[in-house]
């Protein structure tokens, strides 16, 4: 982690109802940045307010009262394009994919390591120049060249089905559905499920 | 029905018994995972802060730097271990379809007779309506009904002979419809009443406690809630209501 401990967009803001989640993020990633942690979506909301410096944000999806979904829906109302990663529960890849089409940059699945954590603030905070780089005839070029299968694949994939659910639908074996996918990864330029849902957002757009 | 029960009959016990494993299997492993997430996250973390600062000072580096690294590695492992349940079967991939509940819960007390019988105790079924239509999931309300009854069955068998029952009654309401599962059993304890829909939470001496916990869990999923009413020494009803037309049923 190279990035600078002061100046603007220094400041990492942790939201999390977990007391123990929260306060280890802080640690971890005072190692690097600048903290901010909030047990609530709507007082991060309110200093989000009164700061300039915010570098991204990382946020639980469940929390009471406003949950991590509801804190994206708010910030794009906003107009405000602060990377969000989103923490899912393990294996929730439909709330995972719904985190991604409400505008979220990343998720990362608990539990998570660190490597984890720091992969994702450090790629959510240069996604800005990543997203110029898809252009939409682009996406669609590289659709043409996906095979019929591949395209029902992908599509039941960037709906939040598993391997093992889309393999059931298409009625094939979920290791075929494995090859299918790393197939459609590699063809669509994607590096990421998150990459993936929001290239094919693109297409659609 | 003297000579037991028909093959049909059977062969759906068994159905329902393979379904009931398979669910109950799935729901330990995503409590677990789910359960132990959280803190193993933290302790990750917490490990890795732990190795950073001590890095940075040689002589405590010395002291414990060895056993910090062995620390974040079992971390690891472990967090490696709850990520190979990497697809758990999903917990919302439901079948609704128009249900009669008056058919399937004759059907449950017709396969649970035998049960019932060789506890000594009756299972009657008293319907509030001649049809009680339902759209749900009718495989996972078979699977609840038959939990239900089952510990009912359990629950009578702490009581004295003449006096075991087991009533299962339905109550049809304008946007939903309720069923009732009661017994003639002592009563649950009041120590733990309010966890009892916890998985590994159990009143009975050899229980595991997942029952009650995949019960809610699955009639939650099917936007419906459940609850119970006990009195000692009078008996348990446990109930559930599910609505006639879940919402958003293709989320």
């Amino acid at each position: 982690m190279t990035a600078p401990k002061s100046g603007p967009n220094t400041t990492v803001f942790i939201v999390d109802d977990d007391d123990a989640i929260r306060r280890s993020l802080a640690d971890i990633l005072a190692e690097s940045f600048q903290v901010a942690t909030f047990a609530t979506a709507g007082a991060l909301l309110e200093s989000l307010e009164k700061s300039a410096t915010v570098r991204c944000i990382i946020a639980d999806v469940r929390m009471p009262e406003m949950n991590g979904l509801e804190l994206l829906e708010i910030l794009a109302r906003r107009g405000d394009d602060v990377p969000v990663v989103m923490i899912t529960g393990h294996g929730d890849i439909p709330m995972a994919v719904h985190a991604i089409k409400a505008g979220a940059t990343d998720f990362i699945e608990k539990p998570y390591s660190v490597e984890d954590i720091l992969n994702a603030v450090e790629a959510a905070t240069s996604t800005v120049e990543n997203e110029t780089d898809n252009h939409q005839d682009q996406v669609m070029q590289r659709l043409g060249t996906l095979t019929p299968r591949q395209r029902e694949t992908l599509d039941l994939i960037v709906q939040g089905h598993t391997n093992t659910s889309a393999a059931h639908c298409l009625g094939i074996s979920p290791r075929t559905v494995e090859v299918h996918r790393a197939k459609i990864m590699d063809k669509m330029g994607a590096r990421s499920l998150a990459d993936l849902v929001r290239i094919s957002m693109q297409a659609n757009r | 029905m003297a000579g037991g029960m028909s093959q049909e009959a059977a062969e759906k016990k068994a159905r329902l018994e393979r379904t009931l494993g398979v669910a109950s299997a799935t729901f330990l492993a995503s409590s677990l995972v789910h359960g132990l997430s959280q803190p193993l996250s933290a302790i990750n973390s917490w490990s890795a802060v732990c190795r950073m600062r001590a890095e940075r000072d040689k002589r405590i580096h010395e002291q414990i730097g060895e056993k910090i690294a062995l620390l974040a590695k079992e971390a690891e492992r472990a967090t490696a271990m709850l990520r190979s349940f990497k697809e758990l079967p999903p917990r919302t991939n439901h079948r609704f379809i128009s249900v009669d509940l008056t058919v399937l819960l004759s059907e449950m007390a017709r396969l649970l007779r035998e049960d019932a019988s060789e506890c000594g105790a009756t299972i009657r079924i008293e319907m509030d309506d001649e049809i009680c239509k339902v759209t749900t999931d009718p495989e996972l309300i078979e699977m609840v009904v038959y939990v239900l009854c089952r510990n009912s069955l359990d629950a009578v068998l702490l009581t004295p002979g003449p006096q075991r029952h087991v009533i299962v009654r339905t109550r049809t309401m304008q946007t939903s419809v309720g069923v009732f599962i009661s017994d003639t059993g002592p009563g649950i304890d009041e120590r733990v009443l309010t966890h009892l829909f916890e998985p590994l939470v159990t009143s009975k001496p050899y229980g595991v406690g997942i029952g009650l916990a995949l019960c809610r869990s699955t009639i939650e999923s099917l936007g419906g809630r459940i609850w119970l009413e006990t009195q000692s020494g009078e008996g348990t009803t446990f109930a559930f209501q599910l609505p006639c037309e879940p919402a958003n049923i293709s989320e």
